[in-house]
């Protein structure tokens, strides 16, 4: 019988392992809303775009030597659980994360040399600035995994 | 052109227009819903050791310390989800603000993984010194003030229904993995 269990995507070396599980722990509780359409706001098209700027920002605040302003660069034990059971939405993410993290690595830059970004609850306006910068990208709103809606904005 | 002008106008009127979540006041049982998930985290994850100190100590006996800690639930809720925020201290990593739902259940769940540590970057989990002073002052001052209770030594039955409720909101016991895989809080 087909086994149909996802893949579980191995990083290359130790920058693509650590800088995939920031992306991973800053969004594995997003998922694309399933009522958008491909390539617009909340879509999973939308959610890799998002991903790869939370990449391209997390290893610029990574390498200016500042790792404890993102998600820490270690699985928790809940995610590694996931993981290793086979979760589905789980590996989906995680793999994703990594492909957004090489894309980083490889020198990718869709944010503008942004240095910020959030993930920030629906009710909350995609337009509030970040420490006092005004946001430039906006992604979603996603769903997060207990149902609530929520964007990802980037700013300089 | 006139008609190319009425309908923008009415594009951004509806745009304007477009209706903010409609909300309710929270119940007191959907209160106290709140507080059982806050102290079930506490103990799933094996935090109850890290309130030493903390609060006022209403406990029976100075062996068995058991700390009641102010938390602040937002009043209203999302009237579609049951969504809405709260802010209280979670030891070891210090005061946070977190969203919520309450499911159809009645159970609530909190949004994020304290094993993540409320980075900056998680608006709907994160650590309140992240935040603007005066808006966290704010916040406090308009929400409901309540009080959880975190005992320094609960017993098994407590431990183990913390850990069943757990498992029902999230899938996941911190308690039941750390056990299985021999490790400490």
């Amino acid at each position: 019988m087909a086994q149909n269990k996802p893949q579980y995507d191995n990083p290359q070396n130790e920058a693509e392992a650590r800088l995939s599980n920031v992306v991973y722990n800053e969004t594995s509780s997003l998922r694309p809303d399933p009522n958008s359409k491909p390539g617009t706001g909340g879509s999973a098209e939308a959610l890799h775009d998002a991903r790869e700027g939370v990449a391209e920002v997390a290893n610029r605040v990574i390498d200016s030597g500042h790792p404890g302003r993102v998600a820490p660069s270690e699985l928790n034990d809940k995610d590694r659980r996931a993981l290793s059971a086979g979760n589905a939405d789980a590996i989906n993410a995680h793999n994703d994360s990594l492909a957004a993290a090489r894309q980083a690595l490889g020198g990718a830059n869709n944010t503008s040399g942004d240095t910020q970004y959030r993930l920030r609850t629906g009710s909350v306006s995609p337009d509030r600035p970040i420490n006092g910068r005004d946001t430039n990208f906006v992604y979603g709103p996603f769903l997060n995994t207990i149902g609530r809606r929520e964007t990802v904005v980037f700013a300089p | 052109m006139k008609l190319l002008t009425l309908l923008l106008a009415l594009l951004s009127l509806s745009i304007q227009a477009s209706p903010q979540a409609q909300k309710r006041k929270v119940s007191e049982s959907e209160v106290k819903a709140v507080i059982q998930a806050v102290e079930d985290e506490i103990y799933d994850y094996g935090y109850q050791k890290q309130f030493y100190q903390m609060g006022k100590d209403v406990g029976t006996s100075p062996n068995a310390p058991r700390s009641r800690i102010r938390i602040y639930v937002e009043p209203e809720v999302d009237a579609e989800d049951g969504g809405a925020r709260v802010i209280y201290k979670l030891m070891p990593h210090g005061e946070v603000l977190r969203d919520f739902i309450i499911r159809k259940d009645g159970l609530v769940v909190l949004s994020g993984n304290p094993q993540n540590g409320f980075p900056p970057t998680q608006e709907a989990s994160t650590k309140t010194v992240y935040m603007d002073d005066d808006e966290v002052c704010q916040l406090k001052h308009d929400w409901l003030k309540e009080f959880f209770v975190v005992d320094d030594s609960p017993s098994p039955e407590r431990i183990q229904e913390a850990t069943q409720r757990q498992k029902a909101r999230t899938g996941f016991s911190d308690r039941e993995y750390r056990l299985a895989h021999s490790k400490k809080p």
